[in-house]
């Protein structure tokens, strides 16, 4: 089914940016869907979309305009809607999926078109294998992962078409509070140099051989899920694999980390992988441009002499 | 609070190899688990249950026959009841027609267990690892939501929901009823004792087909209702072994990575 018009939605700008950048790839009629007021929208009046379209959030959350984002989308007879992956950005896929009565394609690798249908990659069964999917019905949601369109490196028209949403949202719950983690506020999705922790960390404190590594190799430090939703030692932003960032660095330098598969999907794009593990039968070393059998305690130290 | 839970069996994607000489997933022999999601799904409800004696848990799963082990383990660990949705005509759902059959058969249950409060899911299960069933039951059956939740508190008719974000958590105030997902939390989920394994072997699950949900849409069940098809399925590229570095001490590997970092022009 040949989709005419893509609909992007993003609370983030950098990623309004990327899915735009992908989604003219694929159309040029694009509508982007932003929440916040009209000024946030003429900020990215040059993201590449046609029209903008602004959600105020003063009153409510963005998940709240779901039925309206879901009623634009409706004035076109077919559309395909772009999303990332963010907890967030799921959740607005599922409504709106359930809205237009159509599946989401979660966590797409990769989208292309094929003899008018569009396909999307993705892996399943926790890394082990990739399947590609289609839609069959007139309308389809996606959500992919950072990086999968490549750098952009297209500049587009200053759209003068910023409009409100025209319904109402609807504001079924309420935040109470909200709490930020130390940390986050890294970008590993475009860090040129990464050093990634993985469960070889013995203690929380010995994150601090990491970070110092890291600030002597100018690098962003990532970790694999345990680390971050275990044992919460990380935000979950800077968790690295198939459901959270998808990395792509210059370096990337792998401590302790045993590589299992929905790790390696968010590594795999590294031009260089390092990695130091005391199992020489840890799955890593299959992917690792350079593998080093030994013990991160005595080796990182011995590399930060020697960086030093 | 009246409770569901909604349980997958799913195979436990740390087993599943590859097949080295056809490049093939093995599935044979592969064990099947309760999606792990899914059991902290049955905890959050386990521990409003421990605080609220008289609140009921309902298990729902939607599978083949071999399903109801899945449900019987869950039986043992807090589940009151069970039922499992099962009919050949729902085999092929996604996303899409799944949560559909499940929001009616909720519907159905409803009728013999009463309204449920909270409709409890796995944020998502580890072998599709969509996150997305659990919304749409929720736009299905028009209940709010909150998706990613790390705990819930039940303080007579309203709920808050500790919820993760990218960056920390929110905490939601929600009325019911609605749909939670729960995402891992700090704590493990309770084990099973003896006597609830067996407890919970002697009890019936009941079996939902079809035929026993009468405003089925049959438009939208199976691979008919399903908006999406898949094209195919294939194993990954790995990328070919790399060099091996391994002197005899930390500072000596050190030295010789550095170097051959530098010598590459890597660092």
């Amino acid at each position: 089914m040949p989709f005419q018009s893509i609909f992007v939605i993003s609370e983030k700008k950098e990623s309004l940016y990327e899915l735009c950048f992908g989604a003219r790839k694929l159309s040029d009629q694009v509508t982007a869907v932003i929440f916040g007021d009209r000024t946030a929208a003429e900020n990215v009046a040059d993201c590449g979309a046609k029209c903008v379209l602004y959600c105020p959030t003063e009153s409510c959350i963005p998940e709240d305009y779901c039925k309206a984002i879901a009623s634009e989308v409706k004035k076109s007879p077919c559309a395909l809607v772009l999303l990332n992956n963010s907890v967030r950005s799921r959740c607005i896929a599922g409504k709106l999926g359930a809205y237009l009565d159509t599946a989401v394609i979660t966590c797409a690798s990769e989208i292309v078109a094929d003899n008018g249908d569009i396909v999307c990659k993705r892996t399943v069964y926790g890394g082990a294998a990739i399947s590609s999917q289609a839609f069959t019905g007139s309308y389809g949601v996606i959500t992919v992962g950072n990086g999968i369109f490549g750098d952009i490196d297209a500049k587009y028209p200053v759209t003068e078409k910023i409009e409100q949403i025209s319904e109402k949202p609807e504001c079924t719950v309420k935040i109470i509070a909200r709490n930020e983690k130390k940390s986050g506020g890294t970008n590993l999705a475009a860090a040129k140099r990464i050093v990634d922790v993985g469960r070889g960390l013995a203690s929380e404190e010995d994150l601090d051989m990491c970070n110092q590594l890291a600030s002597l190799l100018d690098a962003e430090v990532g970790c694999s899920r345990p680390v971050a939703e275990n044992n919460k030692w990380m935000p979950i932003s800077n968790y690295i694999g198939l459901t959270g960032t998808t990395v792509k660095p210059d370096l990337l330098f792998a401590l302790g980390v045993s590589g299992q598969v929905q790790h390696i999907a968010g590594i795999n794009k590294s031009k260089v992988i390092v990695a130091i593990n005391k199992d020489k039968n840890a799955p890593i070393f299959k992917n690792a441009d350079f593998g080093i059998v030994g013990d991160i305690y005595k080796i990182v130290p011995a590399l930060i002499k020697k960086l030093s | 609070m009246n409770m569901l839970v909604c349980i997958k069996q799913v195979p436990d994607t740390t087993e599943i190899r590859i097949d080295p000489v056809k490049n093939t997933l093995i599935r044979d022999g592969v064990p099947s688990i309760v999606n792990p999601f899914d059991a902290y799904a049955l905890e959050a409800a386990a521990r409003i249950k421990d605080k609220d004696p008289s609140s009921q848990i309902v298990l729902l799963s939607m599978g083949p026959e071999q399903a109801k082990n899945a449900l019987k383990e869950c039986l043992a660990v807090g589940g009151d009841k069970a039922y499992l949705v099962s009919d050949r005509a729902f085999g092929g759902s996604d996303t899409l027609a799944t949560s559909y059959i499940l929001s009616r058969a909720i519907k159905k249950i409803e009728e013999t267990e009463g309204k449920f409060d909270i409709i409890f899911c796995g944020k998502q299960a580890i072998d599709g690892d969509t996150a997305q069933v659990g919304p749409e039951i929720a736009e299905h059956l028009g209940y709010p939501q909150v998706t990613y939740a790390l705990e819930v508190f039940v303080d007579g008719e309203k709920v808050k929901v500790k919820k993760e974000i990218e960056e920390g958590y929110e905490m939601i105030g929600v009325q019911t009823p609605c749909v939670i997902t729960v995402t891992k939390p700090s704590f493990d989920p309770r084990y099973p004792s003896v006597k609830s394994k067996l407890a919970a072997n002697r009890k019936e699950i009941a079996t939902i087909t079809s035929e026993d949900i009468s405003d089925l849409d049959r438009s939208k069940i199976g691979l008919k209702g399903s908006p999406t098809k898949v094209k195919k399925t294939f194993t990954p590229s790995v990328k070919s072994g790399g060099v091996k570095i391994c002197e005899d001490s930390g500072s000596a590997t050190a030295k010789k990575l550095f170097e051959v970092l530098v010598a590459d022009g890597i660092i």
